[in-house]
């Protein structure tokens, strides 16, 4: 359906724009956490750089994440996207080499927020925190709510290749 | 770990200057999910309002909640807070008046942009929509700084208390 490709444009567009999204997650317990990433877009999936954290141990546990990419300050321009995601997080000798691969061209493309973060890391390296060991997230969308003017208007798009298998019973 | 005042205080500012947060619920399903709201902070207590029916169902169904408040578009700069609480919902009609109150701290806030949110919700053809009053309690506070590599969390209410109580002490001191 048309609408629904535009759909799925509008939401890459999102987030090949932005760079900070929010990322929630189940804890043990249950109970939801939230949390803001760095990131960049691949085209069909979400990396991003993250420390050891309750976000890095529930994508572990549970394989997902829904994140949400938002914009405007007035109610006429609030845009965004409800993004739910499979996840996996990784250590860089665990990631698995095409990823790797795709993180050093993304990279070189943001070299000067990249020197920002190595100076920040090198300036605070005798911290405590910079001990934790660093992950790579791997969110790829599978399914999306996506909004626009306030989100007076929305509509909801499938990602991945589930899409056509899923025509049955999705509606 | 016991937090010093101060960490409270931060986090209190932080809420007090955001203008959006992004408040996490749990799905039926169980999976936790996310939408940005706008909010007030009002005697330590965060309110918002709303006709996401998807939100105030999750709270209804599972009242735990993790509201995200963050500042910053470059790595180095992003900081914020996350306050881990308790929401409940209310319909206007029925809400008490400690919820009342803080609506109306809210509709002061975001006074400026109710015309257009007006307007724009008469395009919206599923409506009439439900509207909820939605207040959270803060239980537990995290806040981090320089993209992450700093942060600590406490305990709300006790160092809400132990902060009201060195207040109390330091005022009969004077006195």
């Amino acid at each position: 359906m048309a609408i629904e490709e535009e759909g799925r444009a509008f939401v890459r567009a999102l987030l090949r724009r932005n760079r900070v999204l929010r990322v929630a997650t189940t804890s043990p317990s249950g109970a939801p956490t939230v949390a803001p990433i760095w990131y960049w877009f691949g085209g069909d999936f979400i990396a991003s750089t993250m420390p050891e954290s309750a976000t890095v141990r529930n994508i572990q546990r549970t394989g997902v994440a829904t994140v949400l990419v938002d914009e405007g300050a007035d109610y006429a321009d609030l845009r965004g996207a409800i993004i739910e995601t499979s996840a996996r997080a990784y250590l860089d000798s665990e990631a698995p080499p095409e990823l790797m691969a795709a993180i050093a061209e993304e990279d070189a493309k943001y070299a000067d927020e990249i020197a920002e973060l190595v100076i920040v890391r090198d300036a605070l390296s005798s911290g405590t925190a910079s001990r934790r060991p660093t992950y790579r997230l791997l969110l790829r969308p599978e399914r999306a709510l996506w909004y626009v003017l306030g989100g007076s208007v929305s509509g909801r798009v499938t990602f991945s290749d589930a899409t056509t298998e899923d025509d049955g019973h999705a509606e | 770990m016991t937090a010093m005042p101060s960490e409270l205080e931060a986090v209190r500012a932080m809420l007090r200057r955001a203008r959006t947060a992004r408040l996490a619920t749990i799905t039926p399903s169980g999976r936790a999910t996310v939408a940005p709201f706008w909010f007030a902070f009002h005697e330590d207590r965060l309110f918002l309002v709303a006709d996401d029916n998807a939100t105030v169902a999750n709270i209804r169904r599972d009242p735990r909640v993790s509201l995200l408040v963050d500042f910053g578009t470059s790595y180095a700069d992003l900081h914020g807070a996350i306050v881990q609480g308790h929401a409940e919902a209310h319909a206007p009609d029925t809400a008490p008046s400690w919820v009342r109150d803080g609506i109306a701290a809210y509709s002061r806030k975001y006074a400026s942009l109710e015309d257009e949110r007006l307007s724009l919700q008469s395009l919206d053809h599923r409506r009439p929509r439900e509207r909820w009053y939605v207040a959270i309690t803060p239980r537990r506070a995290r806040w981090f700084s320089v993209g992450g590599f700093f942060q600590g969390s406490f305990d709300w209410t006790s160092e809400s208390e132990a902060a009201a109580s060195s207040k109390r002490i330091g005022e009969s001191e004077q006195a």
